[in-house]
């Protein structure tokens, strides 16, 4: 067996392994703390990409009431033939927080902050299915509102500043809708001793109304004075009144009452 | 000497100042009337008893301050009736009583203060006229037509509301999101536009109620806007 030889130059190498064993145990502690700090990091913000996203289905009778109040973002709400509501809603930002409140008389959803204040949480966009007989009543302070195949007691939409509003398939008593920029769509079939409000400042209303509807209209659109009746220009006794800018007539019946405005805008009939 | 000639000439006699034939005459006839020398011994007493007090009844060191003073009194109690009087009378009364004064007061002026005044008064209408006007078309302080009939349709309590909201909403506007920001400016801007159609509408023909209901609607969706966004 060998014997090592100490000469007068171990000692030097020696430290010098010992230098280099040392730098690679603290790199790989230093390894070792980033990994830990990152994982710390990303912990919570894999938890708030898992908040981004949410979907819940409550049970309902058929008549329930959706009251939902957002703050930036499209709603989407669409009749179905379930007795449930089911929400979907899409989060932009990790401060929006709404928990769907379940009561008696409806589904309360009201969207806020993460402090449980009204500030600016970016969109959230909501898919919402609710039973054909729902009432809605949906409010927002930017962002489209589409309301399809509805047929409970009221459908009530509304834009506090831009926004489309398209109602389809409607079969309601009361409905009202409203916005400042935007087109409203009215696609719907009149009740008897139903109420209509459309009412817009600047953007278009559009009216698909049953050509067997009966109803008195008040229509106004002072700036543009672009009131189309369609086919119901000759359907019914109209009087157009102040210079053209405001038409009221009777079609039929004049079962339901059909009062549109808009301030700066058009409004167009179209009879189906 | 009968009596009226004697009570003539009773007060030379008591001075002492007649002589002679009358003296010895009126003597004679105080002697025989009972009536004249009662009246002789009367004037004696009065005579003698003023001679006896002429020192406690010296005149004031300043005569004339005691007048005044005597005065002012006589005048302070006269005052002091007739405002009792006055209070007794009613309100009417007592306008009249100023207005009669006041017409009844004779005005003496001369040409320099009359053209001072009449300059007054037409420099006083020319200003209150101006600023009624002002505040009839809204061009006081530079404010735009539209705008001083969009203050006049508001209340105080709404004015108010508008001014806070406002502020409220500027306060908070630069934490929204860019989106959010140009939706309210972009709508905020449609509805001044609807108000400023709807006053010119309203300067052209005042009494146009479409106008007006679209100057109302446009406000209130102002305040609803305004309030929805400011809690943002």
């Amino acid at each position: 067996m060998k014997k090592t030889q100490l000469t007068p130059h171990m000692p030097a190498v020696c430290h010098a392994v010992s230098a280099r064993s040392a730098r690679v145990a603290h790199l790989l502690v230093g390894c070792a703390a980033a990994f830990l700090l990152c994982a710390l990091l990303l912990a919570p913000t894999a938890t708030v990409f898992a908040q981004h996203k949410f979907s819940k289905t409550y049970p309902a009778r058929r008549n329930v009431r959706l009251q939902l109040n957002n703050r930036s973002g499209e709603i989407d709400v669409v009749g179905w033939d379930r007795d449930e509501i089911k929400i979907t809603a899409d989060m932009e930002a990790p401060a929006a927080r709404f928990t769907p409140v379940l009561k008696e008389d409806g589904l309360w959803i009201d969207v806020m902050s993460d402090t449980r204040g009204r500030e600016d949480v970016g969109d959230v966009n909501f898919r919402i299915q609710v039973p054909y007989g729902s009432t809605v009543d949906l409010e927002t302070r930017r962002g489209n509102i589409t309301v399809h195949n509805i047929q409970g007691a009221m459908v009530r939409a509304v834009v506090f500043s831009g926004g489309d509003i398209n109602l389809t398939g409607i079969r309601v008593n009361r409905v009202m809708a409203s916005n400042i920029s935007g087109n409203i769509l009215f696609d719907a079939d009149l009740m008897r001793g139903g109420m209509y409000e459309l009412t817009s400042t600047q953007g278009d209303i559009n009216l698909r109304i049953n050509a067997g509807s009966g109803f008195n209209l008040t229509a106004t659109a002072p700036r543009t004075r672009s009131i189309n009746l369609g086919d119901f220009a000759g359907k019914g006794s109209w009087d157009f009144q102040s210079n053209n800018r405001r038409v009221v007539g009777t079609v039929g019946d004049g079962s339901a009452t059909l009062n549109t405005t808009n301030w700066r805008g058009s409004i167009v009939f179209v009879s189906r | 000497m009968d009596c009226e000639k004697c009570s003539d000439l009773l007060g030379d006699f008591l001075d002492g100042t007649m002589t002679g034939d009358d003296r010895a005459l009126l003597s004679t006839h105080l002697d025989e009337c009972l009536g004249c020398a009662c009246a002789r011994d009367e004037i004696r007493s009065i005579v003698t008893a003023a001679a006896e007090s002429r020192e406690h009844f010296v005149a004031p060191p300043n005569e004339r301050a005691l007048w005044l003073r005597v005065r002012n009194t006589l005048e302070a109690e006269l005052g002091a009736q007739q405002r009792a009087v006055a209070m007794n009378s009613s309100v009417g009364n007592v306008r009249e009583n100023f207005l009669s004064h006041l017409m009844n007061k004779r005005w003496a002026l001369s040409l320099p203060q009359l053209t001072a005044a009449v300059v007054a008064i037409v420099v006083g209408v020319a200003v209150i006229t101006t600023v009624g006007v002002q505040r009839l078309t809204g061009n006081e302080g530079g404010k735009s037509l539209e705008t001083a009939r969009g203050v006049r349709n508001l209340n105080p309590e709404q004015r108010v509301a508008f001014e806070y909201l406002m502020q409220r909403v500027e306060e908070r506007k630069s934490r929204w999101h860019p989106r959010m920001r140009e939706a309210f400016d972009h709508n905020l801007g449609i509805i001044d536009a609807t108000v400023s159609d709807s006053l010119k509408e309203l300067n052209e023909s005042p009494h146009d109620e479409i106008s007006e209901e679209a100057l109302n609607a446009a406000l209130r969706d102002k305040m609803e806007l305004l309030r929805e966004f400011s809690e943002l």
